[in-house]
């Protein structure tokens, strides 16, 4: 069984994605450089510079605007994984791809849930990479990562 | 669109993570790397699995060597055990939570 996720990212969505790559290391220079003298190994350094690398790469750089594309696929190989998606969770998914970047509050109050369990519900498809939190002044915000789970026996 | 960029992700379970995962030296004295030990997985009186960290070898012999957790996906981690390198299970839950992302397979190209 596979649970396949994925999204297409729009210029407005890879513009977003760019900026959280700025803030988070400045420029690719930077990153590169901060990867290679990084004991620790972060995979998430080397995660960023490989995509930021491609990014640059496939872009002509005309004007200053990108001409390129960015998909993003997720595949889930163990069936337990369908345990974790649970209905309140999809509904938590369609309700952030519909109206992006609210906080985990707003989120409760929109869904009508409580608090906790939206949070854990949060933190369960942030591990599963299915949504991201990104910081927003005091606030955090989430946002979707993937927009289509195709589940196939 | 003149070109796209494509994020492949594998996702994998805790369990799948740490199955057959390695640990090894960078490098013996001959210039090879040498086998530590191995992970397996071990179920509990509760029914639960966990991980278990079994060391072929004396593992204070690591210290001041630089070591690796390899797991069949790939390498996790390499590091250079300064004091009293990782022993029981909890070691092991602890790296693998911290290096998790790493166990995602990641692949991107742009095309």
């Amino acid at each position: 069984m596979r649970i396949e996720a994925s999204k297409e990212f729009d210029e407005d969505d890879i513009d977003t994605f760019l900026g959280g790559l700025e803030e988070r290391h400045g420029d690719l220079a930077g990153l590169i450089k901060r990867a290679e003298t990084d004991m620790s190994m972060d995979p998430r350094l080397r995660d960023d510079r490989l995509i930021w690398s491609a990014l640059l790469s496939s872009s002509p750089g005309l004007d200053g605007e990108l001409m390129l594309g960015l998909r993003k696929e997720i595949t889930f190989e163990d069936p337990k994984v369908l345990n974790m998606i649970t209905g309140r969770r999809i509904e938590l998914l369609s309700d952030v791809l519909e109206d992006p970047d609210p906080s985990i509050k707003d989120l409760a109050e929109r869904l009508e849930r409580d608090y906790k369990n939206t949070y854990d519900d949060v933190k369960a498809l942030l591990d599963l990479g299915l949504i991201s939190v990104v910081k927003s002044g005091r606030a955090r915000t989430v946002r979707a990562e993937v927009d289509e789970l195709h589940i196939q026996l | 669109m003149h070109s796209q960029v494509l994020i492949k992700q594998l996702y994998l379970s805790p369990i799948e993570m740490l199955k057959g995962v390695e640990v090894y030296s960078a490098e013996d004295e001959e210039g090879l790397p040498g086998k530590y030990g191995y992970t397996y997985m071990q179920k509990d009186d509760t029914g639960r699995w966990w991980p278990v960290l079994r060391w072929e070898m004396d593992p204070m012999t690591l210290k001041g060597k630089t070591i690796g957790y390899e797991h069949p996906k790939g390498i996790l981690e390499v590091r250079e055990v300064s004091s009293s390198p990782p022993r029981c299970w909890s070691d092991v839950v602890q790296i693998v939570k911290v290096f998790r992302h790493n166990l995602v397979d990641m692949e991107v190209s742009g095309l």
